[in-house]
């Protein structure tokens, strides 16, 4: 399987998120989900990362911040949205200063639905990232 | 001499929130910190014009998704208040046990998150371990795990079975028992006492004098919970609010181990008292659309939260406010971080344990 | 001064040491869900009368319903999975499954920047008991229907 020939770094921002799907993300961390078993690791640097797990719908004010976090990480790169806020707004998408959806400020590579997102899907959410991240490496190769 | 300002998150390891403080620094202590918000504004209280009343519950539930319980039932009971709809019994205990359930929830979740602050990541992944049993009670019981949505105005969508109460507090019971090793660590290891105490310290005058809240007031000697005034069936709870005296981060974390164990001893207590049987009613669904103003109070892990809710007789609501523990914590943050050397601010603003998805809204 | 030779954590490592991981391996090893958990929408096109009360009541606006197109459309990556459309539908044409959603690709994204997720039931021929008695006026139109 492609996802065990390189280690991919992880970074997670909090876009405006409820701290739901956050928790979710750090719990793929903890021992029961382990997603450090493919090989990926939570880093707190944009410039080690390869992949950027984003929660939340993106306040007017965050959208300079994943912008910055996103040109700061190298190439290639790949972007999970994570959680229905972060996919299309969710149940925050009439709010007033919501952009509704990560896709609406950075290029999203995957999708991953659920309010909270489950780990589980949020494991499938990573490892599609994990593929089109060789993907991606392969083409600019 | 120079001052040196550094910028402390948005993005930042130690909490996956963003939390912005601007630090200025004078060698390594810290003078002052001036906080930024807004990074998680959501314009929550404004979607009321938006959402009607029957559905902005599940919009206040989702205020944060860590205590997304307490604020849920926060919302239903103001509703209820203003429309003078009387909640059922058991929906009232089956609140008031989902409520302490989600107290340990939040209280595991902070002693990982504030473990891993101060770099013990062994103690963090079993704290992590052991709610997640907690967190499989929850999606037996509500379906969700972290968001629950079984509040309703008028009562809660769903039963528990006797027998699974029973169960429940067999595992809580168990779980207890299996949390005492992991808070003895807390409580003895050498490590964590250099690290946390004597650091932060909140005198009660200052606790009183910022209007500190829940643990972190509780941890500077002063015995103040709001689950006291008796709302919600915790009339017919014993319940003595956990103090400590010492006020530093060390103290602050103690509180939340002990509570942990009271919230358990509370839960025991609700399922002796609640009336038993199946098929009770669960649900008084509200008639018509609410008119009137309310203050509700609850006791959440982080402190207390305030609610106010003003009704125009029309299915929007005029008017949302919820004044959120954290908020009330963060003068006293700022207190605290103040002179304070820049390798303990980490500890300090974990232990009056932040949720800025609550401050912010 | 705490004694440094105190070190509360050791016998609980050692037991980690010999104990079974706690892991889950998720991808390969999967935990059924419980019953009664929340997951996906799932809907029944063929009982559905269009009184359009779930996405009325909807509160994340997920559903989009047309009377007179005869569609019901979810977007799965909007839907929050409260459940107030599966209470309030008289027909019983919504259900909640415990399944989780799937993840959605870039590959997914229409021509026009829609977004995945998108799910829609059409019913082409209207049988004539199916429409409801007062058509364009937003109410449920259970008693009728049935």
């Amino acid at each position: 399987m492609s996802f065990f020939s390189r280690s991919p770094w992880i970074l997670h921002y909090d876009g405006s998120s409820c701290n739901g799907c956050d928790i979710e993300v750090l719990a793929c961390l903890t021992p029961l989900y382990d997603v450090e078993r493919f090989g990926v690791l939570n880093t707190g640097n944009p410039k080690h990362a390869d992949i950027l797990l984003v929660t939340g719908s993106v306040n007017e004010r965050n959208i300079e911040i994943v912008e910055n976090l996103y040109r700061q990480m190298p190439d290639p790169k790949v972007v999970v949205a994570v959680g229905a806020c972060a996919c299309s707004g969710g149940i925050f998408a009439r709010a007033y200063n919501i952009q509704g959806g990560i896709d609406k400020v950075i290029p999203v590579d995957v999708y991953v639905p659920g309010c909270a997102a489950r780990p589980e899907s949020i494991i499938d959410g990573v490892v599609q990232g994990i593929a089109a991240l060789e993907a991606k490496r392969k083409k600019t190769a | 001499m120079r001052r040196t300002t550094i910028p402390f998150g948005p993005q930042h390891p130690v909490l996956p929130e963003p939390l912005v403080l601007d630090l200025i620094l004078e060698d390594e202590k810290v003078i002052d910190a001036i906080p930024t918000i807004g990074y998680i504004h959501r314009g929550l209280e404004m979607m009321v014009e938006r959402v009607e009343y029957t559905e902005m519950g599940f919009v206040v539930e989702r205020i944060c998704g860590i205590c997304s319980f307490m604020h849920g039932m926060g919302y239903c009971v103001s509703l209820e208040s203003i429309m003078n709809v009387e909640v059922p019994e058991r929906a009232g205990w089956l609140r008031l046990i989902w409520a302490e359930i989600s107290r340990i929830q939040s209280h595991l979740l902070w002693l990982g998150l504030g473990a891993d602050a101060f770099g013990f990541e062994n103690l963090f992944m079993h704290c992590w371990r052991m709610r997640e049993q907690i967190l499989d009670i929850f999606e037996k019981t509500t379906g969700g795990r972290i968001i629950h949505s079984v509040n309703r105005i008028g009562g809660v969508k769903r039963d528990i079975s006797d027998s699974e109460l029973a169960a429940i507090l067999v595992q809580l019971q168990e779980l207890g028992e299996a949390f005492k090793t992991t808070a003895r660590v807390f409580g003895t290891d050498p490590s964590i006492a250099h690290r946390l105490g004597g650091v932060g310290v909140l005198s009660m005058e200052d606790a009183r004098a910022v209007d500190a809240v829940g643990p972190m007031a509780r941890a500077s000697g002063i015995a103040t919970d709001t689950r006291l005034i008796g709302a919600n069936f915790y009339d017919r709870i014993e319940l003595e609010p956990v103090t400590e005296t010492a006020g530093d981060c060390l103290a602050r974390v103690v509180v939340r181990l002990r509570e942990i164990d009271q919230s358990i001893d509370i839960v025991r207590q609700a399922i002796e008292k609640m009336p038993k049987g199946e098929g009770l009613p669960l649900e008084n669904k509200p008639r018509g659309n609410p008119n009137g103003e309310v203050f509700t109070r609850l006791e959440q892990p982080r402190g207390e939260v305030l609610y106010y809710v003003k009704a125009n007789g029309t299915k929007n609501l005029e008017r949302f406010r919820a004044r959120t523990p954290t908020f009330a914590n963060i003068p006293a943050m700022i207190k605290l971080v103040k002179g304070c050397d820049l390798a303990d601010v980490p500890n300090i603003i974990l232990t009056i344990d932040p949720c800025i998805s609550c401050t912010e809204r | 001064m705490p004694n440094p030779l105190k070190l509360p954590m050791i016998p609980r490592a050692l037991r980690n040491l010999v104990s079974k991981p706690a892991t889950r391996r998720y991808p390969f090893e999967i935990r059924p869900r419980f019953a009664g958990a929340r997951g996906t929408i799932e809907f029944d096109v063929e009982t559905c009368n269009y009184c359009m009360l779930c996405a009325r009541r909807c509160p994340a606006a997920a559903i989009t319903v047309s009377r007179e197109e005869r569609t019901w459309a979810i977007e799965q990556l909007t839907c929050i999975a409260c459940g107030v459309c599966v209470d309030v539908c008289s027909k019983h044409s919504l259900s909640m499954s415990v399944n989780s959603r799937a993840v959605h690709l870039r590959s997914e994204v229409g021509p026009q920047g829609q977004r995945p997720g998108h799910e829609e039931w059409h019913k082409p021929a209207p049988a004539a008991t199916d429409i409801p008695a007062v058509a364009g006026v937003p109410a449920p139109a259970a008693s009728q229907g049935a």
